[in-house]
């Protein structure tokens, strides 16, 4: 019998994943190179990955165009707590909207889907100018506030909840159980691979967030990474190697996080593309 | 970045202009302050008049963006130092982000007190009236004197009669090169007098393709275009205002662009990737450790590729020199060319 497992087909599918992989990942690692070699080696044609001489003073180095690790700081905080009050907000209502029936609840959820179709860019001034009424102008507040809402969140949160069956929850209210208890710990225990996925897009989202920060915020005592990172580009002339050194640091808690909620994190893919 | 040079004729737009007028200090922190509430409805919005209240003006700009953040502090430490009555509270946002966020704070009545406008975004502000009329403040400002600014830089601010905006920097053309390589050739040095054809001719004699030395770079894209066509006469407009984009001198500069390249081969490919890369010109200069960057616009006469190593030797003597290798005269604000030192024409 033939070893099934190199088949023509399994080939080409093993060269174009090869191919893919490449693509995605030479820009990586080419960044991760890129932190450590000098400003003329590094914008170098055809590029070099490793580095002919070594250089670990770039991430020093970053300190003088911004206070890297402040921002870190405000970075994750800001995004750690959006990311936290997202998921608080985003399955309570998810658990509205799967689960408690009201008058109008279809169409008040179709207004709510709606609003994932309307971009940043629209909703910027008349947010700043809200903002700025409400004293919000340059604060952590002002830099979470916005991103504890996710229409995206909760549809996903609301898809998977709709998959529990309902005979489980009367069987709940039926022993007595509150609203409170049953969101608490029937729902929540059930869909944690959900939350898990929800933990990495909202942190991710948040970290890389960039147009609001930018707008919101003018001091740096509350600016965040990204804000900072474009700081090493300047108008005429960037210094790339310092540039992928900052890229890396800000590279590292998104990894750790995803690390962290990976196991849930694919099992809840596979889940909502299955359910 | 050579290429990249827009023009750069920046303005402080608003407020500062008698206060950050060059070299005089005069208090003009009050006067200041007033003319921002005109412009702005700013929520903190400073004592008018008279007060010996500190003032803190809001600056915002892009040109600090980058690596001179340090250098930009200074100067306005040195401000603050002969201007004890203001505070200057600087915001710097990097160039591509820049009008997002200067279009929101003006969308929303937000504004910083200054702000830096680069010459080709100004109309856009000056025609939506976005900007303060500074003529009054300028005529009843004995001190203030337009004539330190270099008048075609000045007047660029004027709109419709109006002065909005007061220069805060511009660049000019530089030719560099490296005196070595016209050593080694027995090539006389650039000159004032010289056109393109002097150019052409000591280009040809330092260029040794074995050596990958090439004899003078400029940049084959629109910001070279338009100093280029200008040099030969010829512009994007004519006096009426209408297109004269394929005059005959026009097309006569592209064709001397491309052929320094293509023809007489003095200069790398229009596909060099070498050169595609940013500051490739200045760090071809560098490493070169030879050649001589005869610019026309940023143009780097000599230019020695050494495409497999990219480690500098030390740099030879770099020469700045003001560009003169055209037929006509430069004109001057819209010949941006390298990168600045901000410290060096900007008068904030």
């Amino acid at each position: 019998m033939k070893d099934k497992r190199w088949t023509v087909k399994s080939i080409l599918t093993h060269i174009i994943l090869l191919a893919a992989t490449v693509v995605l990942g030479f820009p990586f690692v080419w960044m991760l190179s890129g932190a450590f070699k000098d400003s003329l080696e590094v914008v170098k044609m055809p590029p070099q990955l490793i580095p002919s001489n070594w250089k670990f003073d770039n991430f020093t180095e970053i300190e003088k165009y911004f206070p890297i690790y402040k921002f870190l700081l405000n970075s994750v905080l800001t995004a750690g707590v959006t990311t936290l009050l997202q998921l608080l907000v985003c399955t309570m209502a998810a658990y509205v909207f799967a689960k408690i029936p009201f008058k109008g609840r279809g169409a008040v959820f179709m207004l709510f889907l709606i609003t994932m179709m309307v971009p940043m860019q629209v909703t910027l001034t008349p947010l700043f100018i809200l903002f700025q009424k409400a004293n919000l102008i340059d604060t952590f507040t002002g830099l979470i506030l916005p991103g504890i809402f996710s229409a995206y969140g909760t549809f996903l949160l609301r898809q998977h909840m709709m998959t529990i069956p309902n005979d489980l929850i009367e069987a709940a209210f039926m022993d007595g159980a509150s609203y409170y208890r049953v969101f608490w710990q029937l729902i929540l225990p059930l869909i944690k691979p959900t939350l898990a996925a929800l933990t990495i897009f909202a942190f991710m989202s948040s970290w890389n967030s960039f147009l609001w920060p930018l707008i919101v915020t003018s001091s740096k005592d509350v600016m965040t990474l990204p804000l900072g990172l474009s700081k090493l580009q300047g108008r005429w002339a960037t210094e790339w190697n310092i540039l992928m050194a900052g890229n890396v640091v800000s590279f590292v808690p998104i990894f750790l996080v995803y690390l962290f909620a990976q196991r849930y994190f694919i099992k809840g893919m596979t889940m909502s593309g299955i359910k | 970045m050579f290429k990249k040079s827009g023009a750069i004729l920046l303005m402080l737009s608003m407020v500062l202009l008698s206060a950050c007028g060059g070299n005089n200090s005069n208090a003009g922190g009050s006067q200041t302050a007033s003319q921002t509430a005109g412009q702005t409805p700013d929520a903190s919005s400073q004592q008018p008049e008279a007060s010996k209240e500190p003032v803190t003006i809001k600056f915002m700009n892009y040109t600090a963006s980058g690596s001179q953040e340090a250098t930009l502090e200074a100067m306005v430490k040195a401000f603050e130092e002969a201007n004890k009555d203001i505070k200057v509270e600087v915001e710097v946002v990097e160039f591509a982000n820049y009008y997002t966020k200067l279009n929101t704070l003006l969308g929303s009545g937000a504004a910083p007190d200054v702000f830096e406008v680069g010459y080709e975004n100004f109309m856009t502000y000056a025609v939506k009236d976005q900007l303060l009329d500074l003529s009054p403040v300028i005529q009843s400002d004995a001190s203030f004197k337009p004539d330190v600014y270099k008048k075609l830089a000045y007047d660029a601010f004027n709109y419709n009669g109006k002065q909005m905006g007061v220069t805060e920097s511009f660049s000019d053309v530089v030719l560099f090169y490296n005196k070595d390589l016209f050593d080694a050739k027995q090539v006389k040095y650039p000159e004032a007098s010289w056109t393109w054809k002097e150019e052409l001719e000591a280009a040809q004699k330092l260029t040794d393709a074995k050596a990958g030395i090439w004899g003078t770079y400029a940049p084959i894209q629109f910001w070279e275009f338009y100093k280029t066509i200008a040099q030969n006469g010829g512009g994007v407009f004519d006096k009426d205002g209408k297109p004269t984009v394929n005059s005959k001198e026009n097309v006569e500069a592209l064709q001397w662009m491309l052929d320094k390249a293509g023809k007489h081969k003095v200069s790398p490919a229009l596909n060099d990737d070498t050169f595609n890369q940013p500051d490739a010109d200045l760090n071809a200069f560098k490493d070169a450790s030879l050649p001589c960057c005869a610019q026309e616009s940023g143009t780097s006469a000599g230019l020695r590729m050494r495409p497999s190593n990219g480690i500098s030797r030390s740099s030879p003597a770099t020469r700045r020199k003001r560009t003169i290798s055209s037929r006509t005269a430069l004109s001057l604000p819209r010949t941006p060319s390298t990168r600045m030192p901000p410290g060096s024409s900007s008068s904030s």
